[in-house]
């Protein structure tokens, strides 16, 4: 590979970021429209899209969309309540797993390779079969009125 | 060595129990009850009690059968022509409503048909749409799965070169995993709308105005096509990732000797690389097929399985069914049968993927 010379590895450097910068565009491009058109009023937006300014913040831009949103919904509530699930999930998840991972792994009890195959198993199951039956269960529990 | 701790039954189940009991409370109840249900005529609100049906549910929404149908004929034994000179059929709802000659096929409705010499064969089902849904959530998974996969591996040996500035672009090729993808496909239903979309323009400003606007979403032949390319577009960075980690676990000593030996780029690749991407790439294709047959959620907010069914798949039919129509049972059966076929695809890509 000595035929490379200083000038030839500039010009594969700026290659490289090219297709870089390329991709980069692809994957930014609806992102970027998406930010941009909440700062606009409807009819502006429509407008926008037949030109670059769909991607850029020019024209009528406010926060007014925001606003209205908070007014609309109790946006601060669905925060809230993602919040608590996220929360919720995270901790418990590690506080079980680990324990229940640690009783596999280093602990000896009969059963425990029954256990395991059956969790293992469980993987394979599509949240969706068992959403019907969920949703059975879970409206059936009393105490559903329980609030946070 | 072994201490009381660790011998005891006790502390061994003490330990797993909280787990492993959520697991069997909220994960393997429930699918038995899936099974179960899926067996009855159960109804989210029904003032008949629930029955015991069998596996009628199964019936109504796998059979199929293919229908023969021979041109019809004059008088005189000629075929019977229109004036384009295309033969005539018996219209197909004569064999399937009230003709007790073909018990068979009562109530199925058409599906599709092709033409063997003057024979029209006629496929007719009972549940078309679950057929249709069947087909869509194949075709996803059979265009998605791969195509997704070898991106994100074409991305993922992008973005392991090291260069000034790397890390700003493996954020942004991750960016739109963060994005949920109900907002995505609310997002996309903008871009791909049919009048001053911004996929259409942009085409349209790419070609020099040759590009005609389309309506992506409201035609049957590019709908599915247009939830594809979102969908790989939302996912794609994700397994670009767990490529990525891959690709790092191989050892740099294997380049430095495969340099050493003068191999090519496409020769590093093939024997170096690819060889140490195994467990990546038989997990990378299991969690892209599993997630690929759960398609929802972009059908939901997007096209709600239109234009003309175009775009159902099997978890919309099972949700439509199960919340929409509350037919529990008919829902359980879908659910069921996507689980049949995630199993025996996994076992099949197991298979194919073992260690020989």
């Amino acid at each position: 590979m000595a035929s490379i010379n200083a000038d030839n590895r500039g010009l594969r450097l700026a290659v490289r970021y090219l297709v870089l910068t390329l991709i980069a565009i692809i994957f930014i491009f609806p992102l970027v429209f998406m930010v941009m058109s909440s700062l606009k009023p409807d009819l502006q937006l429509l407008r926008d899209t037949s030109s670059i300014r769909a991607f850029l913040p020019v024209g009528d831009i406010s926060f007014d969309n925001y606003a209205s949103a908070f007014d609309r919904v109790p946006v601060m509530k669905f925060m809230f309540n993602s919040l608590v699930v996220t929360g919720t999930t995270v901790i418990m998840s590690l506080l079980l797993c680990s324990l229940a991972a640690f009783s596999f792994v280093f602990l000896n009890w009969s059963g425990r390779n029954v256990a395991l195959s059956i969790i293992i198993a469980t993987l394979i199951i599509p949240f969706e079969t068992i959403a019907i039956p969920l949703l059975l269960f879970v409206s059936s529990c009393h105490g559903s009125e329980w609030k946070v | 060595m072994a201490s009381k701790l660790t011998t005891s039954n006790r502390a061994g189940w003490g330990f797993a129990l909280p787990g492993f009991g959520l697991i069997m409370l909220f994960i393997v109840i429930p699918f038995f009850f899936a099974f179960y249900l899926s067996l009855t005529n159960q109804r989210l609100i029904s003032p008949n009690p629930t029955e015991f049906v069998g596996l009628s549910n199964y019936d109504r929404l796998l059979s199929i059968s293919v229908l023969s149908i021979e041109p019809e004929m004059d008088d005189a034994g000629q075929v019977v022509r229109d004036n384009t000179g295309e033969a005539q059929y018996p219209r197909v709802r004569t064999f399937t409503r009230n003709n007790p000659d073909y018990p068979q096929y009562a109530g199925m409705r058409e599906w599709f048909r092709w033409h063997w010499g003057e024979t029209a064969k006629v496929v007719v089902a009972t549940d078309v749409v679950f057929w249709k849904s069947l087909r869509n959530t194949l075709m996803f998974v059979l265009v998605v799965a791969p195509v997704q996969g070898g991106l994100a591996l074409c991305l993922a040996l992008l973005i392991n070169q090291r260069l000034r500035g790397i890390n700003f672009y493996r954020a942004i090729y991750f960016m739109p995993v963060v994005v949920s993808i109900v907002v995505v496909s609310l997002l996309f239903r903008f871009i791909y709308d049919g009048n001053d979309g911004l996929l259409n323009n942009i085409l349209g400003f790419l070609s020099f105005g040759f590009f005609e606007g389309r309506d992506w979403l409201g035609s049957e032949n590019t709908a599915l096509g247009a939830i594809m390319g979102m969908s790989i577009w939302q996912a794609v960075g994700f397994h670009m990732v767990i490529w990525l980690s891959g690709l790092q676990t191989i050892s740099p000593t294997l380049y430095e000797a495969s340099s050493i030996e003068g191999a090519s780029k496409w020769q590093t690749f093939r024997y170096v690389t690819w060889p140490g991407l195994r467990n990546t790439a038989v997990l990378v294709l299991i969690v892209i097929t599993m997630q690929a047959f759960a398609l929802f959620a972009q059908i939901d907010v997007m096209t709600r399985g239109g234009p003309l069914d175009s775009t159902t798949t099997i978890v919309f039919q099972a949700v439509e069914r199960g919340y929409g129509k509350q037919d529990i049972s008919g829902g359980s059966a879908i659910s069921v049968i996507l689980f049949v076929l995630v199993l025996t695809i996994s076992l099949i890509q197991r298979f194919l993927t073992r260690e020989r």
